[in-house]
């Protein structure tokens, strides 16, 4: 299997949904139609054995994107699945925790760095942002003010 | 009745600081919760603030044990997304160091494991060895950590061939004592007591939690970047991904040192194969918009680092993720049912790193110059010690 014959055979189940690919000898990107995004990720996942290896977020001001990155470890390629999540007062987006629970953490990283809402994952608690912030900080969105920020 | 037991963030067994709190019945441990951010830098936010050339030098920070490896895998990702070609000297002078790294890694580990488990004598022979691993890659790259010889498109520095040869007769050594330290570990019956069986991480768990490294191949997965996504030269090299079915504390202890011998087996033949001949730089001008990826064998697992370019001379987004941050939550799988006693080393087990698992504080250079200078007469000295001639620090330094 490599990128192209994998599309194939997602593009043959999910059909135009699948949207834009971008691809390359060893790189897959996918913009799928948010409505499949979480039989995608299952299908990745169960029926291909990709390994999720994390999940990026971009904060490109407008909206936030989410990047799913799988890595197929004895194919040597990568299939990153992108999730645009739309940048209102509470962002928010499906867990994919309880299908993937290596995705627990990644997803609370996220949630405290970015202020994106994972519903669902199952132990939203604080994991790694330090007790000076606040609720409301969220220390990776490009609009956090670093500079004036109190040593403490 | 459930006790609670804290332990850290601050403990005299801990290296670095973390919080684990234990919910135990009797001795049986029933439940683990972690608590981590006290090292958290923010470095994927300053990674924002530097320009592409300035960024491994950031990253080399995120981690002391693996200052190769994030730095490898940020330039994986900045040349991928730039399409970027490494000059075949760079690239056998970086999995050159990439393997030491690995080498001084596991020694660390498996020392610190004894430690953790009350066998002292194990710490000082690992360490004992591994201090000459240091010493090995303070001889090819001048320092004994934060070797900043990783640059996109290539490698910052040369390594001259009267240094490849001066480490020849230091890894023939370090071959024997790895063996000898192999086989004293796996034939101890206290030790086999104390290990095997202890700790298992189901294969499905960890293809679940995703673990990475020694701790997947220990429970039967036989991914290894280095074989999967060969970067580098380790498509040209002799060498085999080991793995172990068990699962147990035992399996990643054998894994880790197995693979001690496969990194010595592979930076001999590095030093035989090396050209002696050829740039080591390719010199990329600039990095076009778009985005890479880049994933690099840690010696605790797949580096992945994901770098997003607008065309501008910076990283719009620059996203790390260690080893260890997929490898730790395992504890869910491997600490449940088993004794107090034994949830430490369990825990251990992973090898886990703090550091790069939060990466995320900056010190501002105190431009300490006794301390440098310190640091560099160390190095001559220890050239010296090998019968190595002047580094090409020390020339650059007379010019």
């Amino acid at each position: 299997m490599n990128p192209s014959t994998f599309k194939e055979k997602l593009s043959g189940r999910f059909g135009w949904k699948l949207g834009k690919a971008k691809q390359n000898s060893d790189r897959l990107y996918l913009n799928p139609e948010p409505e499949i995004f979480e039989n995608l990720v299952e299908a990745i996942f169960e029926d291909h054995d990709g390994r999720l290896a994390t999940i990026s977020c971009v904060d490109e001001e407008n909206q936030f994107r989410l990047l799913y990155h799988f890595v197929f470890d004895g194919e040597g390629f990568i299939t990153t699945v992108k999730l645009p999540v739309e940048r209102d007062e509470n962002p928010s987006t499906e867990s994919i925790a309880n299908l993937i629970p290596g995705a627990e953490w990644i997803e609370r990283e996220i949630m405290e760095m970015f202020g994106i809402d994972f519903q669902n994952n199952p132990a939203k608690k604080r994991l790694l942002k330090a007790d000076s912030l606040g609720d409301k900080d969220f220390p990776y969105r490009k609009d956090f003010d670093v500079e004036n920020l109190e040593e403490n | 009745m459930a006790t609670t037991i804290p332990i850290g963030p601050y403990h005299p067994l801990q290296e670095e600081p973390e919080h684990y709190l234990l919910t135990v019945e009797e001795e049986e441990v029933i439940d683990v919760d972690v608590q981590i951010g006290y090292n958290h830098r923010g470095i994927e936010k300053l990674s924002e603030k530097k320009t592409f050339n300035q960024v491994p030098f950031l990253v080399e920070r995120v981690c002391g044990i693996c200052s190769h490896s994030h730095p490898y895998a940020y330039c994986l990702a900045v040349e991928d997304c730039g399409d970027i070609e490494v000059p075949e000297r760079a690239k056998y002078i970086r999995t050159l160091i990439g393997e030491l790294e690995r080498i001084h890694s596991h020694l660390l580990w498996a020392g610190l494991a004894g430690h953790f488990i009350g066998y002292d004598t194990v710490f000082m022979w690992a360490w004992k060895y591994r201090e000459d691993v240091l010493d090995l890659l303070e001889l090819l790259t001048g320092n004994r950590n934060a070797y900043a010889m990783m640059k996109p498109g290539g490698v910052q520095r040369e390594i001259k061939r009267e240094d490849l040869e001066g480490a020849r007769p230091k890894l023939e050594t370090l071959r024997e004592k790895s063996e000898m330290l192999y086989n004293a570990i796996l034939d101890d019956p206290v030790l086999k007591a104390r290990l095997e069986g202890v700790g298992v991480l189901p294969r499905e768990d960890a293809r679940a939690f995703g673990a990475l490294g020694p701790t997947s191949r220990a429970s039967g997965l036989p991914a290894d970047v280095r074989a999967d996504f060969p970067y580098g030269v380790y498509d040209e090299l002799d060498w085999k991904v080991i793995t172990r079915e068990d699962g147990d504390t035992l399996a990643r202890v054998e894994v880790r040192l197995l693979e001690t011998l496969e990194s010595i087996k592979m930076t001999e033949q590095i030093i035989d194969e090396i050209p002696d001949e050829g740039s080591i730089d390719s010199e990329p001008e600039n990095v076009p918009a778009g985005e890479g990826i880049g994933n690099y064998e840690a010696p605790r697992g797949e580096c992945f680092h994901y770098v997003q370019s607008d065309g501008s001379n910076r990283p719009v987004r620059h996203k790390i993720r260690a080893p260890t941050f997929m490898n730790f939550p395992t504890y869910k799988s491997t600490c449940k049912g088993e004794t107090v006693a034994d949830a430490t080393i369990i825990l251990a087990s992973v090898d886990p790193c703090y550091s790069c698992t939060e990466r995320a504080i900056s010190l501002k250079n105190n431009e300490d110059v006794d301390l440098l200078e310190l640091s560099q007469q160390k190095t001559a000295d220890l050239k010296q010690e090998y019968g190595v001639d002047k580094s090409p620090l020390e020339e650059v330094l007379d010019e």
